[in-house]
């Protein structure tokens, strides 16, 4: 260890410290401290004559160290290790004692007690002078790569400039265009230049630029590392269609019957869900939006794309509609599900939020099929049956449970069979619903589609009879049960053996048989749900009076309210709050039926109001047969004990509900076998299911994983209420009673071609895109891939310059100027739309709403800006000239048009823009008002302006035709997000930090990330642009080395002490600290360190020491400090 | 029966007697007990706000005292002057340990000391969050369906933010209730604007001229009648009528009540019991309302 030769250099900056301390006494005391071999005070040390005096002494007196007591050290400590540099000393041998704003500034008033600190400052110094090190700075080495974050101006620009350079640039945007907010404005203020004329030119520069690299249509998603050496990993976002491909035809857009709003035109125009924001974008690709699983799609418990059909007819492309249902779907029910679906897909529609009725999508799938019939004289459904698998598959139950699992199953490539103990297939769906709700032959060939597909069908054939269950399961790799409830319950009253009660389903069943059987002339049916509807109704058209006697009230009543309805009309005649308690007899055969009346009391099970008989209130009705339809159960009888199937006390079959599988490994079962009676498209659902499980298991996959919500689930998505169209909802047309109640004939008729696609056009769109497909088949380069999924990609750059925008605040943050509910009231980028010539309406000025050109429209300024109480308390800068100009441009457009704006001051400080606000007044006669708006009120087609005008102290109301707001700008969304992913610090606004609002607004503090344009703060384009060549020359200035130097005064751990404890990993902010996973020593990343010592003050084994800042050198300095207390 | 202390103010003693009579009437059928406060006084209204600090505060904050006298938590006012006073003097005072002790040293005559706790609420705000809309739509045995209302908040029942009893710029508390009795709430432009307060006792011109404003912009959008909650609001704007008709050609007025007593219509209570004894407004709600 070298004796200490230490120097003192004391400053009087100017009066700063000199006229508190007393300099030339601060360093004759100095030249006493132990160490110290020479001291020197000088009126500005850091003068050139200052700094050349120090370099001569550390040279002349051979020092070894030097002190300067002056300002603070992130003022001139780096100047003075240069002097140090210059002299042959090494840099990190030099320390500044700050007596300025630690001594002389806050202790102005009491010069000797300055004096006595500062010496004590500079004691203090010396010591901890005595234990530096030499340190030399390292070098890490730069990736020349630069990223820029946001394609406006700002990214543009600065992408252009490094490219320039010679070093590659990747330019992410989120959109997918570049050119930002800029390319949406009508003129550019103060020259009124064309915004798309100067911007485009720089954008396809920037596209054929060898060095620069677009990814629109993507965001940044992680970024980890340190300056010089980022790795980002960008997310690309589908936009299904491959662009690679696209030639930007615009084919797609026009066949794409989904209408949406355009986010550029900012709700001023629509768009297309296929769509290019801009026609001059770049890329010039286009994209498809798709929003999500839309409501109705995620209720069809087989998840038919009704969004898709319900498109395809609104475009009259009635092939590609039915297509979707039989090919994509593999649904080959499209006629029986148009007449008998309970269509959770109508209940969760999001139309009904629009005029109270969903779409009729029911209907309109009826529609296509019956046209396919009508057009072709045949059904049809195309899939595509993957090779043998040499694997089969037992069915029993040729219901739509069963047909649906053996199409899922047969398109796999495995031989399946049904069983049925029926004559012909469909279950239920021909037993049990009666001809005039759904025709026979309609059913007889969708079954047969599915027979098409090679699945064979035995008829006839009853299980637990004909075939055993065990041999099933002995011979087949999977069984699914799909067996039905059509058992009809009993209801344990007396009289239930004699002749003429019988169950309903059993009299349907006969019907659907073709017999014809005998009825008296008073007929019951018991129950209240849709068999009991069935029941009676075909019984009226056999030509009995029928009575329909149900135990609670018409509101509780399970059967779906249209067959109720339709009942009554027929007219059937409902006993409500009404049980049977016997049927009399009289030689075995029904004569009367005693019922008694019943009030509803406390819910039960069901969550119905339970029926309690009334006591006394017995009658006596006068019946020759009844019909009980109070709840159908499954035959299960062939059930063995040797089979291993467990069952549910309900006396169902037990499943897994999430995998369909029974207790025998071997066999699934699903439908009103498993939940008791429901519903058609449920079983179908079910179906689907357990042929997922079954084809899972047979591939030899874990079926089990991953199976929650396949059934009917539920989306968010509501769609825009705004574009719907009134069209109102049209009633299915339908026989007349009189031409019904004698025959079978179906009762509903159908639509006509021009109705189903009025109606099919009240579709609203939650989803965006409703995959219809109509676009690819008109895109000739093949570019369009609907099951393309976004993609990721990894980046190493050295350089991130963030320039990612603003937006304007919403106006549904302003209740006092309408909320965003007011017609005639629309923010500015709106009115920049609407003035623009290449917008909705080229340039002509018309209020949005109804077209009428306005004729008096008023400028609200500072509308949530210099606000601090309900809006940001800035002031957005560019406001004041964008509403002249647009006041200007508005008079260019409308001659006899009136502009008023109502400012607060008006803020024009630019080169020609006072000018330019002066034209403004003189020539295009606007009338300015000084005075904020308070508030606005709509009514009657004109927006009331209530506002004051303070100059002549009077308050103002006027009338307008349009308002127009500047409301303030604010950050992009997700600024927040991103600003986290790269550890920048952001401001109360969200606006993201500079290291320095003077020196250094182009830097963050977070190293090798830059900021430019609006993110920083407001600025026009002017400064936009400027400052994104500035960030582009600090990367520059970064790229022009091999490496950078780094201050070598970071943290270090001692790998003997460590314990790979953790604490300082969890402590550091920049995450510079990690423990070695397998060594469990901490060490630190000499690249991310800053120094700040937090782990070394955490560290409880003291195994971390920050660099010429120990323990040891801050013990001493305090017991310096503390030495004469 | 929830129960709660009730503060008068003087106004509602002497020109506002209706608005007590009617309140009583109605928070009667709601199950609703107000206790008035014994030896209660006069809140001070814009005296007692025109410095922040306790000394202006005292007279006002001295009713709370009173009300934990009684042995509630919370006191309910009627005029919207007084709710606004006792609020935000209550609030100053309460949320600063130092500037309570302060009260109750100064009030070291008093038995009990003021603990800062409670809650002072306007009946609008009681309606809205303690019973609820539905049970005051079963209450209603005369719905109101035909009759066009248009709800008058004025200036001290919506502002400042946080002593107002809903949102400054759009509130809807007025405008449910009217729904929940039946009758159809009007949107209109000067339901917020100042009715010129106690400018009617120097500047009367200045409130003639806001009464012509407000009750003809509330004509003009197709009320039959305004109501409000506040008897300085209901003299500018009602009773100050007249003078507007003497000295504005063609200027129609338009019958003003205090929403409990349009609730005592609706709940089908007697004309009489709710203080309204003019004909013609007895006329026009009766038939109207019944339609």
């Amino acid at each position: 260890m070298r004796k200490p030769r230490i120097g003192v250099f004391v400053c009087h900056c100017g009066l700063n410290i000199a006229g508190v301390v007393d300099v030339e006494r601060l360093a004759e005391e100095s030249r006493g401290i132990p160490g110290v071999v020479f001291s020197k005070d000088y009126i500005y040390m850091c003068s050139e004559p200052g700094q050349d005096m120090v370099e001569q002494t550390i040279k002349e007196e051979k020092l070894n160290g030097i002190v300067v007591a002056n300002c603070s050290p992130s003022l001139h400590e780096k100047t003075f290790r240069n002097v140090a540099k210059r002299a042959g000393l090494n840099p990190f041998k030099v320390e500044v004692a700050n007596i300025r704003e630690q001594v002389s500034w806050p202790h102005e008033n009491e010069k000797e007690q300055a004096t006595r600190k500062a010496l004590t400052v500079v004691r203090e110094t010396v010591r901890k002078l005595t234990g530096d090190l030499e340190l030399e700075p390292f070098q890490i080495p730069v990736t020349h790569a630069a990223l820029v974050i946001g394609g406006g101006v700002a990214g543009i620009q600065a992408a252009l400039d490094i490219a320039d350079a010679g070093h590659d640039v990747y330019l992410v945007e989120r959109t997918p265009t570049v050119g930002g907010n800029m390319l949406k404005l009508s003129e550019t203020f103060p020259t009124l230049d064309c915004p798309q004329c100067i911007m485009t030119p720089k954008m396809t520069e920037a596209a054929q630029h060898p060095h620069i690299h677009i990814i629109a249509y993507s965001e940044v998603e992680e970024v980890s590392g340190y300056i010089g050496n980022f790795e980002v990993k960008i997310r690309h976002r589908s936009p299904y269609i491959d662009w690679s491909k696209c030639n930007g035809c615009a084919d797609c857009a026009e066949v794409c019957p989904v209408v949406m709003k355009s986010e550029w035109d900012h709700g001023m125009d629509t768009r297309r869900a296929a769509y290019r924001p801009f026609d001059q974008a770049v890329p010039n690709k286009f994209t498809i939006d798709k929003q999500g699983e839309p409501p109705c799609r995620a209720a069809c418990p087989v998840h038919l794309n009704a969004h898709g059909y319900v498109t395809a007819t609104s475009a009259k492309e009635y092939g590609q509609a039915l297509s979707l249902i039989r090919n994509e779907a593999r649904f080959p029910f499209a006629g029986v599900a148009g007449r008998i679906c309970t269509h959770p897909c109508q209940e969760a529609c999001a139309r009904k939020e629009v005029d109270d009725k969903s779409v009729a999508i029911k209907h309109i799938k009826r529609w296509l099929a019956d046209w396919e019939l009508r057009e072709k004289g045949e059904v049809s459904m195309e899939i595509e049956i993957e090779s043998p698998s040499g694997q089969k598959v037992a069915i029993v139950g040729a219901g739509p449970g069963g047909l649906q699992a053996a199409v899922d199953l047969r398109k796999n490539g495995h031989e399946v069979i049904i069983f049925d103990a029926q004559d012909k297939p469909g279950g239920m769906l021909r037993a049990g619903i009666p001809a005039f709700r759904l025709d026979k032959d309609v059913l007889q060939k969708e079954c047969e589609l599915v027979f098409k597909l090679g699945v064979e069908f035995k008829s006839n054939t009853t299980i637990g009879k004909d075939i055993f269950l065990k041999k099933l399961i002995d011979d087949y790799d999977a069984v699914y049960l799909s067996v039905g409830a059509y058992k009809e319950g009993k209801m344990g009253i007396p009289g239930e053996e004699l002749d003429g009660v019988s169950g309903g389903v059993q009299f349907l069943g006969e019907l659907n048989r073709g017999k014809t059987p005998k009825l008296g002339k008073r007929v019951a049916v018991v129950g209240g749900g849709n068999s009991a509807m069935d029941t009676a109704r075909s019984a009226l058209r056999l030509g009995s009076e029928v009575t329909i006697i149900y135990r609670r009230t018409e509101r509780e009543m399970p059967a779906i309210s249209d067959e109720i309805h339709a009942a009554k009309e027929e007219g059937v005649k409902f006993m409500l709050l009404t049980n049977p308690a016997k049927f009399i007899g009289e030689g075995g055969k029904l004569k009367s039926v005693e019922v008694i009346h019943m009030k509803l009391g406390e819910p039960d099970s069901s969550g119905r109001r339970r029926p309690i008989p009334i006591e006394g209130s017995e009658e006596i009705l006068e019946f020759d047969n009844v019909f009980l339809a109070v709840g159908e159960k499954p035959d299960l009888s062939f059930i063995t004990e040797a089979d291993n199937i467990e069952l549910t006390p309900w006396g169902t079959i037990a499943v897994d509900e999430e995998t369909l599988v029974t207790s025998n490994p071997k066999v699934f079962s699903g439908g009103d076998c498993v939940t008791g009676p429901a519903t058609f498209i449920d079983a179908a659902g079910a179906g689907r299911k357990a042929a997922r499980s079954i084809n899972l298991m047979l591939e030899g996959l874990d079926f089990t994983r991953d199976r929650a919500n396949e059934l009917s689930r539920k989306s968010d998505l509501v769609g825009d209420k705004d574009l719907a169209k009134p069209t109102p909802l049209l009633s299915m047309p339908e026989l007349a009673i009189k031409d019904r109640i004698t025959n079978f004939n179906e009762v509903e008729l159908g639509y006509s071609e021009k109705d189903i696609v009025e109606q099919a056009s009240r579709c609203i769109h939650c989803g965006g895109c409703s995959e219809c497909r109509l676009c690819e088949a008109v895109c000739e380069p093949d570019a369009i891939v609907h099951s393309l999924a976004d993609w990721t990609e990894q980046l190493e750059v050295g350089a991130i310059i963030v320039a990612t925008g603003y937006e304007l605040m919403p106006l549904s943050q302003m209740p006092e100027y309408g909320g965003g509910k007011f017609k005639h009231v629309i923010d500015a980028m709106q009115f920049e739309r609407i003035l623009c010539p290449s917008g909705p309406t080229a340039g002509e000025v018309r209020r949005p709403a109804d077209g009428k050109v306005p004729k008096k429209v008023a400028f609200v300024h500072c509308a949530g800006s210099r606000d601090p109480e309900h809006g940001v308390a800035y002031c957005s800068r560019v406001c004041c000239m964008y509403l002249v100009k647009q006041a200007m441009l508005y008079k260019h457009a409308v001659e006899d048009g009136e502009p008023y704006l109502f400012y607060i001051d008006i803020r024009t400080n630019g080169k020609r823009y006072e000018e330019f606000y002066a034209r403004t007044m003189e020539e295009s006669h606007a009338t300015f008002i000084r005075g904020k708006v308070s508030r606005l009120y709509e009514h009657d087609g004109k927006v009331t302006v209530f506002s004051e005008d303070t100059l002549a102290g009077q308050p103002i109301q006027m009338e307008a035709d349009l308002v127009v707001v500047a409301p303030a700008m604010i950050p992009s969304k997700g600024t927040a997000e991103l600003a986290s992913k790269l550890r920048l610090a952001t401001d109360e606004y969200g606006w993201v930090s500079e290291a320095h609002p003077k020196l250094r607004a182009i830097e963050t503090l977070t190293g090798g990330v830059f900021v430019a344009g609006v993110i920083q703060f407001p600025k026009d384009i002017t400064d936009t642009v400027c400052q994104a060549s500035g960030a582009a020359g600090k990367v520059l200035v970064m790229f022009s080395r091999e490496t950078l130097e780094r201050e070598p005064l970071i943290a270090e751990v001692d790998q003997d002490i460590c314990t790979g404890c953790g604490i300082c990993e969890e402590v550091c902010p920049y995450d510079a600290s990690v423990v070695d996973p397998v060594k469990k020593k901490a060490k630190v990343n000499e690249a991310l360190c800053e120094g700040c010592g937090a782990c070394a003050a955490a560290c409880p084994s003291q195994a971390v020491k920050l660099r010429n800042a120990t323990r040891t050198q801050l013990f001493a300095m305090i017991e310096e400090a503390t030495r004469d207390y | 029966m929830k129960s709660f202390a009730y503060y008068p103010g003087c106004t509602l003693k002497t020109t506002g007697k209706a608005f007590e009579q009617s309140a009583y009437a109605v928070t009667g059928v709601l199950g609703i007990q107000m206790r008035e406060i014994e030896r209660w006084n006069c809140c001070g209204t814009v005296f007692s706000l025109t410095t922040d600090d306790t000394m202006h505060h005292i007279a006002t904050v001295r009713n709370m005292i009173r009300v934990e006298e009684m042995g509630e938590r919370e006191v309910l006012t009627l005029c919207s002057m007084c709710y606004n006073t006792l609020k935000r003097a209550n609030e100053f005072i309460a949320s600063d340990p130092v500037r309570l002790a302060e009260l109750n040293d100064f009030m070291y005559k008093e038995e009990l000391k003021y603990s800062g706790k409670v809650k002072v609420r306007h009946l609008l705000e009681i309606l809205r969050d303690d019973v609820g809309w539905e049970q005051i739509r079963s209450k209603v045995t005369k719905p109101l369906s035909g009759l066009r209302v248009a709800s008058y908040y004025g200036c001290a029942l919506v502002r400042p933010e946080g002593a107002g009893v809903d949102n400054l710029e759009d509130p809807t508390v007025m405008e449910d209730l009217v729904s929940s009795l039946g009758a159809e709430p009007v949107n209109w432009p000067s339901r917020l604007e100042c009715c010129g307060s106690y400018q009617t006792l120097a500047n009367k011109d200045l409130v003639l001229e806001r009464t012509e404003h407000i009750v003809s912009s509330a004509r003009e959008s197709g009320a039959d009648l305004i109501i409000l909650s506040c008897p300085l609001c209901e003299f500018n704007i009602g009773t100050r009528q007249a003078e507007v008709a003497e000295r504005s050609y063609g200027f129609k007025g338009l019958p003003v009540l205090y929403f409990t007593q349009l609730m005592g219509f609706a709940f089908g209570l007697e004309a009489k019991e709710l203080g309204i004894e003019d004909e013609a407004t007895i006329k026009l709600i009766t038939e109207m309302g019944a339609a």
